[in-house]
């Protein structure tokens, strides 16, 4: 599916295909290094081959003309340290793994062999590997039909500028490349950890159309960024996904670029996406549950959980990763929701969750309350391990330009006070300078012990 | 009255969180009953992480019991 994509997709060769920071890289020239790997690596067919997935076009030309030569492909964060990249390759009996060559030279792969190679998996793969909470990641294997099968050919453009926040070797950021590359478009790479004025900027330079982002990427370019320079982009959509999309985000970006598209998506390393929602309200119509969707995606909920069965999900965990093999077609999705007045909305992770003495306390709940209060620009809300209560809540607050600590502290106590039961409310406010966020752009929710 | 820096630590740390829950601010002693303050457990679990912010102490966390009526008997278990 990609190797079509890209080594045979009959585009105006001068058109850029990818742009980073680095530079820009033309459709011919994307094709020309897709079609130079195929040349120089054939030795690499049918078998179980890590990259260090850079957001680059090199990148994209080797997983194209990996595709091609049948390989089972293993993405790796290319800013995991060579040797980590490489006990992590042993780990899951690899044959090889890729890395750019720093100097630019040719061949521009250094390939690093690995004894122990597991058998190959009969056909092209492509595995999505997601940090666990302990140890060895887990291993989505998907296709790349099953990443595309999604996506459909945009109608209103026939060569659109997306922006690609998201990690490129992880789930959202294959579908927005995919995405991009069907409609023959040009991807603008803005790495997660760019400042958002530098972002802003490279949005600006090259006219991007279509961003597709978490809630928390876009606060913090709300939050940093030129306002005039964010209106002088021309964006025609935004996609929000990732984590949790709350009405207050959805309000302030509808407010800050009136008449853009706006919409929200749901989707999972494993289940890939399941629905998508343009109506700009939180959560999703209660009546996407028990019926099959458009997609031949079906979602139900189970003891407060949303649980899906879905096409687009992955083929299986690679059996080297720590994850048992599914027993079922159903999955548990692990996001808790709540269906209240015909509306479904996300209330948290269930592992995400807080348990206070007993009670359990949804971090998104807090957040929700803390983020309307005037002078708090951003929030994260997280478990810190007391002797005492097992866990106590935790928040860290950005407050808004001009805004005095020690004002916004009390007022954020007294609103929760107000506003949260007893063991809801934080017990530790922190004001910070920034929200750090995770390798996938969404608010870390790692636990203080 | 407070005799100790950590009964003065505590003090401390017991006014700010009454001070959260909109609590008039008592006048503390050595010998303040713990239990007469209006405080529920989880002000107390508030108070340890409080304490062992600023002493690097946590007496709880290896599981003991204590007897603790008063503010010194709090106190000293930071001594």
């Amino acid at each position: 599916m990609l190797n079509r994509l890209i080594l045979d997709h009959p585009v105006p060769d001068l058109q850029a295909a990818v742009i980073t920071r680095e530079g820009s890289t033309t459709w011919a020239s994307l094709r020309g290094q897709a079609e130079s790997f195929l040349q120089t690596y054939p030795s690499l067919g049918r078998r179980r081959i890590g990259i260090s997935f850079r957001p680059a076009a090199e990148s994209y030309a080797a997983a194209a003309a990996m595709d091609r030569l049948e390989c089972d492909l293993f993405l790796l964060d290319s800013r995991l340290p060579k040797a980590e990249a490489l006990e992590l390759s042993r780990k899951l009996k690899l044959g090889a793994f890729l890395i750019a060559d720093e100097n630019r030279a040719s061949p521009l792969f250094e390939i690093c062999e690995l004894p122990g190679e597991e058998k190959w998996s009969g056909s092209s793969s492509v595995t999505i590997l997601t940090s666990g909470s302990t140890g060895t990641p887990k291993a989505a294997r998907h296709t790349w039909d099953s990443i595309a099968r999604p996506v459909r050919k945009g109608t209103d453009n026939q060569a659109p500028r997306w922006l690609l926040t998201y990690r490129p070797n992880l789930y959202a950021g294959l579908q927005v490349m995919i995405q991009c590359f069907t409609d023959r478009g040009t991807l603008t790479v803005a790495e997660p950890e760019m400042d958002p004025q530098a972002t802003a900027q490279l949005m600006l330079a090259s006219r991007v159309q279509y961003v597709s982002a978490t809630p928390s990427f876009w606060r913090r370019l709300l939050m940093f960024a030129d306002p005039q320079i964010m209106k002088n982009v021309g964006l025609k959509q935004i996609t929000l996904g990732g984590e949790v999309v709350d009405q207050a985000i959805l309000d302030r970006i509808s407010r800050f670029f009136p008449g853009v598209r706006l919409v929200h998506i749901y989707a999972t390393t494993e289940l890939g996406r399941c629905f998508s929602v343009k109506d700009g309200i939180a959560g999703f119509p209660a009546d996407y549950l028990d019926t099959p969707l458009a997609d031949r995606v079906e979602m139900t909920v189970r003891e407060g959980e949303l649980v899906v069965r879905s096409p687009n999900s992955m083929r299986m965990y690679d059996p080297q990763s720590s994850q048992p093999a599914s027993v079922s077609d159903w999955f548990p999705t692990g996001d808790l929701v709540d269906v209240k007045d015909g509306r479904v909305h996300f209330v948290g992770r269930r592992s995400d969750m807080i348990n206070v003495a007993g009670s359990k306390v949804y971090p998104v709940e807090v957040e929700r309350v803390i983020r309307v209060i005037p002078g708090v620009s951003d929030v994260r809300v997280f478990g810190k391990s007391s002797s005492i209560a097992g866990e106590l809540v935790a928040c860290e607050i950005v407050p808004e330009a001009g805004q005095d600590p020690q004002v916004l502290k009390d007022s954020v106590i007294r609103v929760c006070r107000a506003d949260l039961a007893s063991h809801q409310q934080p017990r530790m406010i922190k004001i910070v300078d920034r929200i750090e966020l995770s390798p996938a752009g969404k608010t870390l929710r790692t636990r203080i012990s | 009255m407070i005799a100790t820096e950590n009964q003065g630590r505590i003090a401390e740390v017991i006014l700010e969180v009454c001070k959260s829950k909109g609590l008039a601010s008592p006048s503390l002693t050595s010998e303040t009953a713990l239990d007469q303050l209006g405080l529920e457990s989880l002000d107390f679990a508030q108070v340890v992480i409080r304490m062992e912010e600023i002493t690097g102490k946590d007496p709880f966390a290896t599981g003991a019991e204590y007897q603790i009526k008063t503010l010194a008997d709090l106190a000293v278990l930071y001594d």
